[in-house]
């Protein structure tokens, strides 16, 4: 199932869905509005190909993970908005947990101070 | 599995969805856009801003579409890739399991491509679901004197879809405006000449003006017959059906105008019917040429049936409507019956109970159909036991090799695989199996089909059977149903492998609890084959039973045709003449012994009945219903009727009011409780001056209507005395009949050129004809049995095969300690028997209970007859007990030594 990810090197791979779905607890967005998002509260840290964003959307509606709907935009143009699904929810919740673990772990070892140093 | 499925939705909407996307990533990029603008760039400038923080668009469409159309496919591509090497691995399987499951399916669906035709097509005209059929039902005593056309009768009601001329006007005329209601009737056979080509036999109707209008039809060429047409004083015009334009008009496109002779009337083809439109009439029955309504009597020609259209005590008219778009039907049925009512006031029973009911018109006729259902119910259940058997078998040939392939289950689970994966790759498996079986199915079944088709006895050939969508669908429905009855049981138990175990007990493991499943299955198969074997065995021994019967006359050496000189304009002096002459000529043939005729073919199935109400003089308590034969002298010499009593006609007998009968010896049983019945009198039908018949002597019982009714009461008629028309000639021969075929055209030729020879054939073809449906459900079920014990025998071998491969070890250690190897022998033979006698025991009261539903279709013997079951029972276990020999014998050779090794 492994295929490229499409995300840029700046983002450890599979961190774009799991930042997606974090978006998403939010509420519904479009794409554009998960872009933005993204990119505002990272404080223009994380470097998101904004088109990426897009496959990434896909798998995660195969996947079940996101649903989606056409509706109108505020300017009144038709947009796609997508939304949490429960098994999305249920994913996040997962992803968040490691993600803790994982980066708990590699601030440990940033951090560590050699022992054998004097 | 759930996203296999949305992955296959995304599949197949990927044209779609990549047209949202590119809408969806157009308004992104517009959006930025506008907020750059805003921010103060130029409008290119931010374009160009946009794309840069978007990448590149069509990149992102082609990655988005992986995940609608080619990861789904590989996906797919590569379960189907594995199923079809996990099958080719196993040839003898594969062919085992296609072979076994696409015969029962081709039968399967041959069953079904007949009951799409027969029960489920619709007429092929627009908006059938309008068109109704207009029924009467009365009581006992209906009000006519004489119909046409299909009718059924018990104490209490009669009923009919055939209604007097009169009626069918009246009722059109009620509901003008609200139903178009138009009418038909059918000519049977009649003689079309064209140009100066002798006359051949085709079929024709009458139709009303209103007919192809109210269809909704349009002709392929000229017009339709119009209600301008449909006058008693208008010229004769036919239309002709699109089969009979190209088969014996040659689709000459100047057809309209073409004058052709139909009955011998000179008629004008107008138009042709569209390719497809068979007529309203019955299931497979076709009108080559179809005249006005109002012109019956123009054309019908047989003397004293020329008044059906002015009596109203005639009722010959079939009648449907098409109600206005709406209306429900029930809405025009006061008015068509109040109008039906109208025209029978005066008549002696117009007081009993009549209603007109309103049935579904959309399939044509209903009562041919009807008659075919309980047949084709017959056959889709055996078919559909046979699949069950065949499913069951190919379930446990799976499980069997689904519990050798455990290691490589294991394999693949300890390598990632996910369970979901291994059932689904195992469902893979089953449905390329019922997928193939399907395709073999598909091909055989049309095949098998028009084999099939002459079971049903219709008289007409109209009948088309094609593999058209339905037949398909269907098919593919029986595929995937199969894949899941045979392949769950398989795959859930795949799903099951614990990995470590399975990898560590390899192919020696100890594991023969597993096979409890099988064995059910096996129990289950077993006793579905008792059914289908007790089924074939009563209709195979119905067929016997029936060919066994004695008819009562001699069908050996005997040749008969029929000649219908009335439809090329005989009236009757001429009728009598041209017998007369054809008898002298036929005699004088070399190799004819005999020869006579009768006015309905021996074993035909066409009766004529009447009621004997007046005996003596005295009104019978109850009537008497005949059967009515009008013979030639020499008939009872020729097909060999004995004569038992009294005296045989002479050739002086005159037309009078007293006239002689021969009468049978049922007859003279019920009637006369065989007390001297010569020289006494009675009378048919109520009518006061109806003629007197003296009965002159009493024959020997024959069955001359159906082989499988006994001997009818029968009154033998003189053809001196009673009108004929079409008449059976019988040859008593001294040679083989049919080599006097050729001598029989020509000697009516030499008479009558325009005369055509009906059914020239031999008696016992009559005969083997007349038990066609029989004979084919007897193969059917023979054959599909023969399948069942196959597959039985196989689905025993297997398992058994299976349990002493796997009980080997055991095995070697008995005998290690001293067991005989036929103790050995009857423990594997012994477990087999066992599953062997729950089997027939469930299934011999299965098919006993299956059996009821066959009884109508049975001749000589209940659907519990013993010897049947014995002989089923008998077969099957001798079969099965062959099976589980081998692989018990097997196990009896174990050298201990090896199978303690292997261990």
């Amino acid at each position: 199932m492994g295929r490229r990810q499409s995300t840029r090197a700046e983002l450890l791979p599979g961190t774009l869905d799991m930042l997606i779905l974090k978006t998403l607890t939010h509420g519904v967005m479009h794409g554009y509005g998960i872009a933005d998002h993204i990119k505002r509260t990272s404080g223009d840290v994380l470097q998101i190909e904004e088109g990426s964003l897009y496959p990434a959307l896909q798998r995660l509606q195969i996947q079940g993970l996101v649903a989606s709907d056409w509706g109108h935009s505020v300017n009144n143009r038709r947009a796609r908005y997508y939304r949490l699904t429960r098994a999305g929810r249920r994913q996040l919740g997962d992803v968040e947990g490691s993600f803790d673990r994982l980066m708990h772990a590699i601030g440990r070892v940033m951090n560590s101070i050699d022992p054998s140093g004097a | 599995m759930r996203i296999l499925l949305r992955r296959l939705w995304f599949m197949l909407r990927r044209d779609r969805l990549d047209a949202q996307l590119k809408d969806e990533i157009e308004w992104h990029l517009e959006r930025r856009t506008e907020e750059l603008t805003d921010a103060g760039l130029s409008r290119p400038a931010a374009r160009e801003a946009a794309l840069r923080a978007f990448g590149n668009p069509t990149r992102v469409r082609e990655e988005s579409r992986d995940f609608w159309s080619i990861m789904t496919l590989d996906l797919l591509g590569h379960d189907i890739r594995f199923a079809c090497r996990a099958l080719a691995r196993q040839p003898a399987l594969a062919l085992i399991a296609v072979g076994s499951l696409g015969a029962a399916m081709a039968a399967a669906i041959a069953v079904f491509g007949l009951a799409n035709a027969v029960l489920f097509d619709r007429l092929p005209v627009p908006d059938p679901d309008r068109l109704v059929v207009l029924r009467w039902v009365a009581g006992s005593q209906p009000p006519f004197e004489s119909l046409d056309g299909w009718s059924s009768s018990d104490d209490r009601e009669s009923t009919s879809t055939s209604f007097s001329y009169a009626g069918f006007l009246a009722a059109r005329d009620e509901v003008r405006g609200k139903a178009d209601v138009f009418g038909f009737a059918d000519l049977y056979q009649v003689h079309v000449g064209a140009g100066s080509e002798p006359p051949q036999i085709a079929t024709g109707q009458v139709v009303s003006g209103n007919y192809y209008s109210a269809l909704g039809l349009r002709p392929v060429v000229g017009r339709f017959i119009t209600v301008e047409d449909d006058r008693p004083d208008a010229e004769p015009v036919a239309v002709v059906s699109h089969a009979f334009w190209t088969a014996r008009l040659g689709a000459r496109p100047d057809v309209s105008g073409l004058v052709v002779r139909i009955n011998g009337v000179p008629t004008t083809v107008v138009g042709v019917a569209p390719k497809g439109f068979n007529g309203t009439r019955q299931v497979g029955e076709t009108s080559d040429v179809s005249m006005p309504l109002a012109l019956r009597d123009r054309f019908v020609r047989e003397p004293g049936d020329q008044r059906a259209q002015t009596d109203p005590q005639w009722w010959w008219v079939i009648m449907m409507a098409r109600v206005a778009p709406g209306l429900a039907p029930p809405a025009i049925q006061p008015a068509i019956e109040a109008g039906v009512k109208g025209t029978f006031e005066t008549h002696k029973n117009a007081a009993g109970p009549f209603r007109v009911e309103l049935l579904d018109g959309s399939r044509g006729m209903p009562e041919e159909r009807a008659s075919l259902v309980e047949p084709i119910t017959i056959m889709a259940a055996i078919v559909a036991l046979v699949v069950l058997i065949a499913c069951t078998n190919l379930a446990n040939l799976l499980l069997a090799r689904g519990a050798a392939r455990d290691r490589e289950v294991a394999l693949r689970l300890a390598l990632g695989a996910s369970r979901g994966h291994i059932v689904r790759q195992l469902l893979v498996e089953s449905i390329i199996i019922g997928l193939l079986a399907a395709a073999a199915g598909v091909a055989a079944a049309m095949w098998l089909a028009s084999g099939l088709l002459p079971a049903l006895q219709l008289e007409a050939n109209g009948l088309e059977l094609a593999t058209n969508g339905r037949v398909l669908a269907f098919a593919a429905a029986c595929a995937l149903l199969c894949a899941v009855l045979f392949g769950v049981a398989p795959a859930w138990r795949g799903s099951g492998v614990q990995p470590v175990r399975g990898l560590k007990e390899g192919s020696a493991g100890n594991r023969v609890p597993r096979l409890r499943l099988a064995r059910v299955l096996l129990v289950a198969q077993v006793a579905l084959s008792v059914v289908i074997l007790v089924v074939a065995g009563l209709l195979w021994r119905t067929l016997h039973n029936l060919e066994q019967v004695s008819p009562g006359f001699n069908a050996r050496g005997i040749l008969t045709f029929r000649v219908d000189p009335t439809k090329n304009g005989y009236e009757e002096g001429r009728i009598r003449t041209l017998y007369s002459t054809l008898l002298e000529r036929l005699r004088a043939l070399p190799g004819v012994e005999r020869a006579s005729f009768s006015h309905h073919g021996l074993l035909y199935g066409w009766s004529s009945r009447s009621s004997v109400e007046t005996l003596e003089g005295r009104k019978l308590p109850r009537d008497i219903d005949v059967n009515r034969l009008i013979v030639e002298k020499d008939f009872f010499d020729t097909v060999g009727i004995p004569i038992i009593a009294g005296r045989n006609f002479t050739a002086l007998e005159q037309k009078s009011d007293l006239r002689q009968v021969l009468i049978s010896r049922e007859f003279a049983r019920t009637g006369f409780n065989l007390e001297a019945p010569i020289g006494r009198q009675f009378q048919l039908g109520t009518q006061p001056d109806a003629p007197r018949y003296e009965v002159i002597g009493v024959v020997g019982d024959a069955r001359v209507v159906r082989l499988k009714d006994p001997a009818p009461p029968t009154v033998y008629f003189s053809y001196r005395q009673e009108i004929t028309f079409a008449v059976v000639f019988v040859l008593k021969t001294s040679v083989a009949p049919e080599r006097l075929s050729d001598a029989v055209r020509t000697t009516v030729a030499i008479i009558d050129p325009d005369l055509p020879v009906a059914r020239l054939r031999t008696q016992e073809a009559q005969i083997a004809a007349s038990l066609q449906r029989e004979r084919l459900f007897a193969r059917l079920a023979a054959a599909l049995a023969g399948l069942a014990l196959a597959l039985a025998c196989i689905g025993l071998y297997g398992l058994m095969a299976y349990a002493v491969s796997r009980r080997t070890p055991e095995i070697g250690i008995r005998m290690a300690l001293g067991a005989a190897r036929g103790r050995v022998l009857r423990m594997i033979v012994g477990d087999a028997c066992r599953l062997m006698v729950i089997g027939l025991a469930i299934g011999l009261g299965a098919a006993v209970a299956f059996g009821r539903y066959l009884e109508n279709q049975l001749f000589g013997l209940t659907p519990s007859d013993p010897s049947t079951q014995a002989l089923a029972i008998a077969l099957l276990a001798m079969v099965s007990l062959a099976a589980a020999y081998l692989p018990a014998r097997r196990a009896s050779r174990v050298d201990p030594l090896i199978a303690l090794k292997s261990e």
